[in-house]
This record gives structure tokens, C-alpha cells and sequence, in this order.
């Protein structure tokens, strides 16, 4: 990272943190690379923001020692969906609207970038790309993905390295495995297999990637329908091999939120 | 020329350049490696040093290698090193052109002469590498005395197939050096050791294995440089992610080469000023 910011003549880097792990690893791993001073840190809360991800991501900017600002986009947001009424008059909210979001903080994040001529650090894991949670223009945005061949597991590892040399990444942030607002996904398995299952927040449609052999293409599955009360949702299960040699069994990651794989 | 002892010392020192190199940049890799021969010929009394493959250009050169001026930089380049550096052997790695078409080449040079020009054999074309889309493959190996000892010198990809190093050997190299810019992933390190055993096994011949160090768009170049013995055991490592000059003394132990570190000359390089003041400039 510092040789990709230097040897391109960048005046440090700017980071979009939004109180979870993939931009807490890559700040402290900015910050490691080119300085305290050369990082600043964004966060960019909107109406649905729990305020333990403002303060965890606060926290850790405090600790690093690096700028922090807090740009709200409410304002944006909202006029985006003022200007979009009539076109969208008689559709239901969808993953639409989230995405309007995250491309108001992609906006934001790359003005500051080229005003300031700071690269924008982007903070997307392999995991989140294999299976495109991730949004084009919004979260994607940046010049330089620093974990973008790290697969969340591992991810989870490394802010836990990380936190060995010296606690910088708030505990609360290792500890959440789900954000508030999306639904819990829990995983489980064995060699060779892997089950996702998950409740349901009252939506029907529910995506999951996950990983197969490294032959196989990724497997995407969806399910359009609530099998059973309480909401339970039963992924079926795949045969997956190991592709991560540190790791066993692959990561799957979806549209509810995230879990972790067992090995 | 004396012939070698049977045993002791060789009398000969060489230094192994793990630098930070910026691909395009020809001028400021050039500056870089007559700055980093003088501190080993001056401060390691080295007899010679080492750069990485394509250390002239930068790697992965890409499609500047497309550019005819930038060849006309690299001659030019060359010919300045040649004018500029007396009294230690340089190994450097930069693109030739030449009848058959453009080499991933290395240039062994001395007190303003070209000892010898070796060309890569095995081009890599998977995965990061593309290098048939730039090169054509050389053919023959390249050996050259330095200090009396003949050394097979070969190119990244080339040890890490039996031929080349096997090749350098028939034709009389009493050790080889590999030249590399070699990308890191997970577990490359142990890769690498059981390669270069592999040609340690097949050759009976000691290898000072010597990589690039920096970043690269995605590509990280982990140094790690190494020197192994002819019993396969690792006498040297260069560290990760650092730029050093390592040294190794080549002492002659019944007849065979033997690599010896010498440890209190190891001197850590810092990459010039030229990046950093550009940013300032910028």
C-alpha cells in the first residue's frame, strides 16, 4: 500500500469507516503503511446507522491518532429520493435505496479524495466480491482495494493480529458478526460441508454465496420463499473442498449480513 | 588466473541487491543501482553485485515494453553504468533487443565491458505473468568467471525447471545465481525453498537466489532473498519486505563452493529521494 500511494505521488490516503471490520482492518493497516498523519477517516451516518457504529468507528480513528470527520448524508439521501419519486412512484423500496446510499458516501469519499489528493482506500474483502455484495459506484469506489484478496475469515484473523501487537480495532467490532437492521446468519461445518441458515426480518428473498471447489464456479443460491416459522430459512447444503490453505472451508457471505465459516 | 585452492577461501565477496525499483522509471533505477554498487564496492568491499530481474525497467514493465524509447532509455542506460561503476562485477537484469526479437535478459558487466548476456528461457504465462505477450525464449545458458569461479546466472523462472540450472553446470558453473522478481502470495516462501533444493539436488550446486522488493499495482515483490548450499540448507535469508545489501562470502570446502553469510555486512537500503520529493513537488 505505501508503495502504491508513494510511487503514485498520493498525499496520503482517505478511508470510509463505517463502524465494521473490513474498514477497521484496512485504516490500521493504512496507518501502519504511511503514517497517522497521511490517513483520514470518514464516517458517513445515515438514518438507519446504529450509534454503536459511530462511536466504535470514532474509537478507533481516536486511538490511531487520525483526522475523523462525520458527514451525515441524510441531506443527499433524501433528495435523491425527492428528485427519484416519480420514477419510482408504485415500486416497492428494494435494495435500490440502499444502494442510493452507499453511492452518496462514494461521492462524498471520492470528492474529499481528489480535493485533498488523498487516495480513497477501498475496503471491499474477497469474499464480498466473489458474490458481488457490493455495491457499483458506492462501496466499490476507490483507487486501491488493500484487502480485496482476503477472504473475511481471515480478515477477522488478521484484525486479530493486528490487535496482538496493540489494541487499535475496538473489541466490539471483532465481536459483532452481524449489523443491526439486517437479519442473523449463522453457519456451520464440517469438512466438506457447509449449511447456512438464517431468520428472516420479514423478507422473502434471501441470497447466499458461497464458495465451492476451486473448479466450480461460485455458487450463488437464492431463496424466494419462507419455508417455515419462526422465518427459518435452510440453505441447502454444498459440498465444498478447501481452498484457503489456512483456513479449511471457504466463507460464505449474504445479502442479510455476514457470517463467518466453521473449518 | 591462480586455480582455486581446495579448500578455504575463494576470495570473493558478492553482494545481494534486494532493492525497492520503480517500473518506467529507467534514469532513477539506473541512479539507484550505480549508488547501490558504489556503497557495496566502498562499504562491503564486495567483488560483485546483484540486482533483480528486469531491474533497469522496473516489474512488470507491461506495455511500456512496446515502446521503442523505452529500449533506446535502457541502451542508454546501460552504456552509464558501464562509463560509471570500475571495480566490481554488476548482474543486472533489463530487456535486450537483438535479431531474434526482445530478451527478459541479464547483463554481466565489468570495468566498462560486457562479460557476459544470458537470456530467460522459461517465459511464465499464467497467472500474473504474461511474458510471452513481450519475449522470446533464449536458449543457451550463461556462465561467466567471476573472480576465477565460473557461476551459472539464470532468471526467475528458469530454476524452477531441472533445464537451465542443469545447463549451466555442463557448461562448467561451479554455483548459479537466480535473478528474480518473484510476486509473494501465501506459502510462496516455502515454494520457493523446495525449488531451489530441487535444482540444489539435481546440480550438487549452491544457489544465491536473490529477489525484488516493493509494490507493484497488486503485486507485492517480498524479497526474501536466499542463499542455499549444496546440501539444500538455507545459509542466508534476506528479509521481507526490506530493502538490504546482503553479503555472502564463497569459501572453497574439498573442491565444491561453499556460501558463507557475513552477517555484520548487511546494510539496509533506503530507497533515494526521488519519490518523495516528487510528492512534495506534486
Amino acid at each position: 500500500m505505501r508503495d502504491y500511494i508513494e510511487k503514485n505521488h498520493f498525499h496520503g490516503a482517505v478511508i470510509g469507516l463505517s463502524g465494521g471490520i473490513d474498514s477497521a482492518l484496512t485504516l490500521a493497516i493504512a496507518v501502519d503503511a504511511i503514517g497517522a498523519e497521511q490517513v483520514e477517516a470518514v464516517m458517513m451516518p445515515s438514518r438507519y446507522t446504529a450509534d454503536i457504529s459511530i462511536e466504535d468507528a470514532r474509537k478507533e480513528a481516536q486511538t490511531l491518532g487520525v483526522t475523523y470527520r462525520v458527514i451525515p448524508i441524510e441531506a443527499p439521501f433524501s433528495a435523491f429520493l425527492t428528485l427519484l419519486q416519480d420514477e419510482f412512484a408504485g415500486l416497492a423500496p428494494d435494495a435500490t435505496e440502499e444502494n442510493i446510499q452507499a453511492r452518496c458516501r462514494g461521492l462524498i469519499l471520492m470528492a474529499l479524495s481528489n480535493k485533498l489528493g488523498r487516495i480513497l482506500l477501498t475496503t471491499g474483502n474477497k469474499s464480498e466480491v466473489a458474490v458481488g455484495y457490493m455495491t457499483l459506484y458506492g462501496d466499490m469506489a476507490g483507487g486501491f482495494a488493500p484487502i480485496k484478496d482476503v477472504p473475511k475469515t481471515l480478515v477477522y484473523r488478521l484484525a486479530e493480529y493486528r490487535n496482538r501487537r496493540c489494541e487499535v480495532i475496538p473489541r466490539r467490532i471483532l465481536e459483532r458478526s452481524w449489523r443491526k437492521g439486517l437479519t442473523r446468519t449463522w453457519c456451520a461445518g464440517w469438512p466438506g460441508w457447509w449449511i447456512a441458515t438464517s431468520t428472516s426480518a420479514g423478507r422473502r428473498r434471501q441470497v447466499y454465496g458461497l464458495r465451492a471447489a476451486p473448479s466450480a464456479a461460485t455458487g450463488v443460491i437464492r431463496s424466494h420463499q419462507v419455508i417455515w416459522p419462526p422465518s427459518w430459512v435452510v440453505v441447502a447444503a454444498l459440498s465444498v473442498t478447501r481452498i484457503d490453505s489456512d483456513f479449511g472451508l471457504s466463507y460464505g457471505c449474504g445479502e442479510t449480513g455476514t457470517a463467518r465459516g466453521h473449518a | 588466473m591462480s586455480p582455486l585452492p581446495v579448500n578455504g577461501s575463494a576470495g570473493l565477496r558478492i553482494a545481494m541487491a534486494q532493492i525497492n525499483l520503480l517500473v518506467g522509471d529507467v534514469s532513477g533505477n539506473a541512479q539507484q543501482i550505480v549508488d547501490t554498487a558504489l556503497r557495496a564496492r566502498d562499504e562491503l568491499g564486495a567483488d560483485a553485485v546483484v540486482f533483480p530481474e528486469l531491474a533497469l525497467t522496473g516489474y512488470p514493465p507491461e506495455d511500456l515494453l512496446l515502446r521503442p524509447g523505452l529500449h533506446l532509455h535502457v541502451l542508454e542506460a546501460i552504456e552509464r553504468i558501464k562509463r560509471t561503476i570500475r571495480g566490481i562485477t554488476m548482474i543486472i537484469g533489463h530487456p535486450q533487443q537483438a535479431l531474434g526479437g526482445l530478451y527478459n535478459a541479464v547483463s554481466v558487466i565489468r570495468d566498462g565491458e560486457l562479460l557476459a548476456r544470458g537470456f530467460k528461457q522459461h517465459l511464465p504465462n499464467y497467472s500474473v505473468f504474461d511474458e510471452k505477450r513481450y519475449f522470446v525464449p533464449g536458449i543457451d545458458p550463461c556462465v561467466v568467471e567471476i573472480g576465477s569461479i565460473p557461476v551459472g546466472v539464470t532468471i526467475c523462472e528458469d530454476i524452477w525447471t531441472p533445464g537451465p540450472a542443469q545447463q549451466a553446470r555442463d557448461a562448467g558453473a561451479r554455483y548459479l545465481i537466480n535473478i528474480n522478481a518473484s510476486p509473494f502470495h501465501t506459502g510462496k516462501g516455502v515454494e520457493r525453498e523446495e525449488v531451489l533444493r530441487d535444482r540444489v539436488r539435481e546440480t550438487g550446486l549452491p544457489i544465491l537466489y536473490l529477489n525484488l522488493v516493493g509494490g507493484q499495482d497488486e503485486l507485492v515483490f517480498d524479497g526474501a532473498s536466499l542463499v542455499m548450499d549444496d546440501g539444500g540448507v538455507v545459509t542466508q535469508r534476506g528479509a521481507a519486505c526490506t530493502e538490504e545489501l546482503l553479503l555472502v562470502e564463497l569459501d572453497v570446502v574439498d573442491g565444491g563452493i561453499r556460501p558463507r553469510p557475513v552477517e555484520c555486512a548487511r546494510l539496509a537500503c533506503v530507497t533515494t529521494s526521488r519519490r518523495t520529493t516528487s510528492t512534495v513537488q506534486s
